[in-house]
């Protein structure tokens, strides 16, 4: 990994057209800038965890489609309460 | 092409078209190495469709046509997105992957990394959306999306 130090309102460069700047750093949080393209998508990593862990929730093939007959079942039984 | 699934809770060979099958080189997020699924369409599903991996037929997804919840869902594609999906919005499917909860107000489904595919080119990327302000667990049957109960057999 390369480890650059940077100090406030300075700037890295990725490739062309892509500038990080240390906006603040307030106790342990620091505060980023990102200049990309439209096209450059910039993400938390966390959120890329949030969509890998949604995904392990529903990939059981059996296991979905179990729920959705139940769940079918269940609503079915609700409406002929009524 | 026969395809293995285990959509009744054991492995059978089904056949899907041949137009049903697509390379997703990335995988999908947690799911790298599934990098071929088939598409089964089945009057019992409706309006789902499930995404059966070719490598594992234990694994797969229940995912739902995005134009059915959000008319006007708003897909943007990175460069190197485009460059495996090509540019022609008409050719591309946007599937967003359903989770089956133990009741309809804990059933979600995931409008923040939609499944696009290319059915030209019979490939598919998980692709995040990170311009929109939707979740990876929108509830799918509440307010706007209502309407996919009845849909769905479920209203």
């Amino acid at each position: 990994m390369l480890v650059l130090s940077r100090r406030v309102n300075e700037t890295i460069v990725l490739g062309d057209d892509i500038r990080i700047t240390v906006l603040g750093v307030d106790g342990g949080v620091v505060r980023l800038g990102v200049e990309a393209p439209p096209a450059v998508k910039v993400l938390r990593q966390e959120v890329l965890e949030q969509v890998k862990r949604q995904n392990q929730e529903s990939a059981s093939v059996a296991g979905q489609i179990r729920a959705l007959q139940a769940l079918r079942r269940s609503v079915s039984r609700q409406e002929g309460d009524k | 092409m026969l395809i293995t699934t285990t959509r009744n809770g054991r492995e059978e060979r089904i056949e899907v078209a041949d137009d049903d099958v697509v390379e997703m080189p990335h995988g999908l997020l947690g799911f790298e190495e599934h990098n071929r699924f088939g598409l089964i369409r089945d009057a019992d599903l409706e309006p789902f469709i499930l995404l059966q991996s070719l490598v594992d037929p234990w694994v797969g997804f229940l995912a739902v046509d995005v134009t059915l919840l959000q008319p006007d869902y708003e897909l943007v594609l990175s460069e190197a997105e485009e460059a495996l999906l090509g540019t022609h919005l008409g050719d591309l499917s946007v599937l967003a992957i359903v989770k089956v909860g133990s009741g309809p107000e804990d059933t979600s489904v995931n409008l923040f990394a939609p499944i696009v595919i290319s059915r030209r080119r019979r490939l598919g990327l998980q692709v995040v959306q990170s311009h929109l302000s939707y979740s990876v667990a929108e509830p799918l049957f509440s307010g706007e999306q209502s309407g996919l109960l009845a849909l769905s057999g479920l209203g």
